[in-house]
């Protein structure tokens, strides 16, 4: 059965939009661009411009050791709903979350390891159901 | 050489220089070392990264003692991998973020690569 399954590229488009919402909707920031990457196993999600503006002005004002502690707090915060909007997404189990985030370039990256590769369209029948379309 | 003959290659020296700074520092044996390049983006995957030290404190109910350690131990040892990472694939890494589960015996690093050509172009 393929009739639900997507594209890798789809499911990495809708990742990053799913992301980029989340981050509006829980930090009222939205972050610039979100790249998703899918690869044996794993997700990589690339948030650029991640800082918000509470944090900034901390930075602004010399108190980068707290704005670091706030960083790694609400990411902490943020992780659980997060693991689970991407299980929904790809469907399959997030085993594991890796996470860091660079407070003077605003970049945000996170490996997501999942307990078995998702279900995709493969680059064959992609191929295919173009030409029977064609 | 293909592309992707080069990338073999540039992931074969990378492994063995990431392998030797775990065996000098930490005299240890990584078991896995994967990696993704993709855009300007290089994702770095350690399997094994933890040290018997460290899974000794996990299983006896010091798992922040050993999670402290283990910041400490990335603080030292990911200055390295970036430094290799420049040399080896002749760019400069522009972020480098990197995070390890102890519980899952795992590392991960994404760089942000800035190519030498790109940077050269666009200074002239």
């Amino acid at each position: 059965m393929t009739d639900n399954l997507v594209t890798r590229g789809q499911l990495e488009r809708e990742l990053s939009q799913k992301v980029q919402a989340f981050y509006r909707s829980h930090l009222g920031h939205q972050p610039s661009k979100v790249t998703c990457q899918l690869f044996s196993g794993k997700v990589a999600i690339i948030i650029e411009d991640s800082i918000t503006s509470a944090e900034q002005i901390l930075l602004d004002k010399g108190k980068e050791d707290l704005a670091q502690k706030v960083r790694s707090n609400l990411d902490n915060a943020i992780q659980p709903e997060l693991k689970q909007l991407i299980e929904e997404i790809v469907k399959v189990e997030v085993i594991d979350i890796l996470s860091d985030a660079t407070l003077e370039t605003g970049r945000t990256g996170m490996i997501l390891i999942l307990n078995k590769d998702p279900e995709i369209l493969s680059p064959e029948k992609t191929s295919k159901l173009k030409k029977i379309n064609e | 050489m293909s592309n992707k003959n080069k990338f073999n290659k540039v992931e074969y020296l990378l492994s063995e220089e990431i392998k030797n700074i775990y065996r000098d520092r930490l005299e240890h044996q990584l078991d896995n070392i994967s990696y993704k390049l993709f855009d300007r983006t290089l994702i770095v995957i350690l399997e094994g990264a933890i040290t018997p030290p460290e899974k000794l404190l996990k299983n006896n109910d010091r798992l922040h003692l050993a999670q402290q350690v283990r910041r400490v131990i990335d603080e030292a040892i990911n200055p390295q991998i970036k430094n290799i990472i420049e040399e080896v694939m002749n760019v400069e890494v522009t972020d480098f973020l990197s995070d390890t589960t102890i519980e899952n015996n795992i590392s991960g690093a994404i760089a942000i690569l800035e190519f030498k050509s790109n940077k050269d172009s666009k200074n002239s």
